[in-house]
């Protein structure tokens, strides 16, 4: 499958070389002096890191300047989150993805790939003790395994109908699955000796299959592609790219390929068996997806705003009714949560907190949205309370009730009433806040959307569904808070 | 059956500090209606409020038929019961009809139960005449309603002392004279009234005995004629 694809890249490269006249993308490079290369900081060592004083070092460092150099430019990284690397290359924000950016069926004929210059095994980890299947794609039907979105073993996954956890970061797959939060993760092997090897309690259960990294450039730009595969194969050549990996330790016997792959043509493959599987349509299993999705954000929302509910309520009376200690401690929780961002708040409840509470992701979902939401809800009732008239506190404090029961009978049946409305709105403003949750591995509607939107290569469609599903949520609110406000 | 004592309470106001009630000593015996006189700022709401619980005062004692208030805490709840407030302006619950809020501290503090409290919300409708307005919230009540609504409510809890703070600011003549029947069958009955009021027409046919307060002190006692003229 692997030499099918190469062989694919450089048929469609081959296509492409004779450079239209309006390819002007090298000269474009060489008048700049510039070769602007994209990658993501987080994916950290070995491939693009920053130290402490700002210098960015990894192999791909090396490599893009020993590649700037041989075009005669110097090398200039832009920081881009991973995920939209292709986006941000076809909007033109740098001229080259170069980030352990592997060739995959998706990509190819998206962009433009240069020949490989790493050889990856796609790593299976698993817990110690693991017996129940082996690193094979058959074994991996049905078991719960995390790897990157948009990667090369995302795909593998789904060919093998494993159930797919998908993370923004390294360091999270695998300290989801040494808390027992999945049955393996399956990584590059780069990847897997920096980040695995930091939990005492897992190991290497085997490699499934080989990828490759590669340079990609946008489709057009054929001319600045053959120069930096010309670039590259003298590297290969020369064994300087050798030399480079092997500075981080990350050269193997794998990498003897790397020559053999720069020539397609000797391959056993020709080219007329060559074919692209293409982009996936976007079509009815997609729209059940969705709704899906949208089931997923409308139940986290609804359980974290029934948590947000009662909590705010409870802060907000003990802001404006507790003792000063409980005040204090109210006026700290909403000053907290309401200063930091929901995001944060998410990793630190989900991964941070992960050896002290066992939480599943959606129940950490629920729980950290109603955290936060709370602080905005004790807000909202404690504006509701104190709009309630100070004679009824009295009249119900002379006819000798006490605080607790003059709160519950009379002050917060008015209040409920002044602060419904702004609750709905707080909801609705929830429900599109829950698309938060994605980055502890829920997988709501925008995460659905931005899947899709890879699948499919098309951000109109999937973008547009994923819009009218959240309006067909939101607007029956709006509409709720609307007539409560007219009450 | 109310006995005030000495009573002072210091207010800080714009950094100056002032004894809004300088010393007040007065004593009301069972059914007598008591009117306290003064014009508005010379502290009669306060001391309203002092005697009902509402607020605190900084030296002396109020007692109710013997029992000293605000010695603790518990005893103060136990005392506030037995003393009722009228507020001028009432103060109704607003999320309740005339009926719920006249039940609901009987219910909820006196723990009646709902139908003994309804019963005794009915008779008190009855008595004061909004019996058919029952069912009506609060906003739909005339000024008058809501006043006798709010006398229901405090009387529910039948209180021994009952205060009423401007009870005839909301109201026309005619509503006036029937305010004063209501008050001197209240304290046929037993009950012993507080009446603040700058009306003197009317302290003049519904009072018995009268004190004049002027800047947080009692100037003169006696009765109305006494006080103010004939």
């Amino acid at each position: 499958m692997l030499r099918r694809l190469l062989v694919l890249v450089f048929a469609i490269l081959a296509v492409a070389t004779p450079a239209s006249a309006a390819d002007e993308s090298l000269a474009n490079v060489k008048s700049r002096g510039v070769l602007k290369w994209g990658g993501d900081l987080q994916g950290g060592e070995p491939y693009v890191s920053q130290k402490p004083d700002g210098t960015l070092v990894g192999f791909e460092v090396d490599l893009a300047r020993a590649i700037a150099k041989r075009l005669g430019v110097r090398d200039e990284f832009v920081q881009n989150d991973w995920s939209t690397l292709v986006a941000s290359l076809e909007r033109g924000t740098f001229d080259i993805v170069l980030n352990g950016f592997e060739i995959t069926r998706e990509r190819v004929g998206r962009v433009l790939f240069s020949r490989p210059y790493y050889v990856f095994a796609e790593r299976l980890t698993v817990r110690k003790g693991e017996t129940r299947f082996k690193a094979t794609l058959p074994d991996l039907h049905g078991r719960r395994v995390g790897t990157l979105a948009a990667s090369l073993a995302y795909d593998t996954l789904e060919e093998a109908g494993a159930e797919i956890v998908l993370y923004e970061g390294q360091e999270e797959p695998y300290a989801d699955l040494a808390q027992g939060r999945t049955d393996a993760v399956l990584l590059d092997d780069i990847i897997a000796q920096r980040y695995a090897s930091r939990h005492e309690g897992l190991v290497t259960l085997g490699d499934v299959r080989e990828g490759v990294y590669a340079i990609a450039a946008r489709r057009d730009d054929a001319a600045l592609m053959v120069a930096i595969d010309d670039a590259l194969g003298e590297l290969v050549r020369t064994g300087e790219l050798r030399r480079i990996l092997a500075k981080v330790g990350i050269d193997d016997k794998r990498e003897d390929k790397l020559e053999s792959y720069g020539h397609p043509s000797g391959g056993s493959a020709s080219i007329g068996e060559a074919r692209s599987e293409g982009p996936q349509k976007f079509g009815a299993h997609h729209f059940v997806l969705f709704l899906q999705g949208a089931g997923v954000t409308l139940l986290v929302s609804l359980l974290a705003m029934a948590i947000a509910f009662p909590l705010g309520l409870f802060l907000a009376l003990a802001r404006t009714h507790g003792a000063r200690w409980a005040s204090r401690l109210a006026t700290t929780y909403v000053e907290i949560y309401r200063g930091t961002p929901v995001l944060l708040q998410l990793y630190v409840l989900y991964y941070g907190l992960a050896p002290i509470v066992k939480m599943g992701a959606l129940t950490a979902a629920i729980v950290g949205l109603g955290m936060n939401y709370a602080a905005y809800e004790a807000e909202t009732h404690r504006a509701g309370v104190l709009s309630v008239p100070n004679g009824q506190m009295e009249a119900a404090r002379a006819l000798g009730m006490s605080i607790p029961l003059a709160l519950r009978r009379i002050i917060v049946p008015q209040a409920l009433r002044h602060a419904l409305p702004n609750v709905t709105s707080d909801f609705i403003a929830l429900l599109k806040d829950s698309s938060l949750v994605s980055v502890i591995t829920v997988v709501e509607l925008t995460k659905r959307m931005t899947i899709a939107s890879v699948d499919t290569r098309d951000w109109l469609i999937p973008g547009a569904l994923c819009a009218a599903l959240y309006l067909v949520m939101s607007i029956p609110l709006a509409r709720i808070a609307r007539t409560l406000e007219a009450r | 059956m109310l006995e005030i004592e000495r009573v002072r309470k210091r207010r800080t106001q714009n950094g100056t500090e002032r004894w809004v009630l300088d010393g007040v000593t007065l004593n009301v015996g069972e059914g007598v209606i008591y009117a306290l006189l003064g014009e508005s700022g010379t502290g009669k709401s306060t001391l309203l409020r002092c005697v009902s619980g509402l607020e605190t005062f900084d030296e002396g004692v109020v007692r109710v038929g013997g029992s000293a208030l605000f010695e603790n805490r518990r005893l103060q709840d136990a005392v506030r019961r037995r003393v009722g407030l009228v507020f001028q302006q009432h103060h109704l619950f607003a999320h309740m009809t005339a009926i719920e809020n006249v039940m609901e501290a009987p219910v909820q503090v006196a723990r009646l139960s709902i139908e003994d409290a309804r019963k005794r919300a009915e008779k008190l409708l009855e008595q004061l005449g909004v019996a058919h307005r029952r069912d009506a919230r609060p906003s739909e009540l005339s000024g008058g309603e809501a006043q006798r609504v709010a006398i229901a409510r405090a009387m529910a809890m039948e209180p021994a002392v009952l205060l009423l703070d401007e009870p005839t600011s909301a109201l026309d003549p005619a509503r006036r004279k029937g305010v004063t029947e209501l008050l001197r069958d209240l304290a046929k009955g037993g009950t012993t009234l507080v009446v603040a009021t700058h009306d003197l027409p009317f302290a003049r046919d519904v009072a018995s005995r009268a004190g004049m307060l002027e800047n947080g002190s009692l100037v003169r006692e006696g009765t109305v004629e006494e006080i103010a003229g004939p």
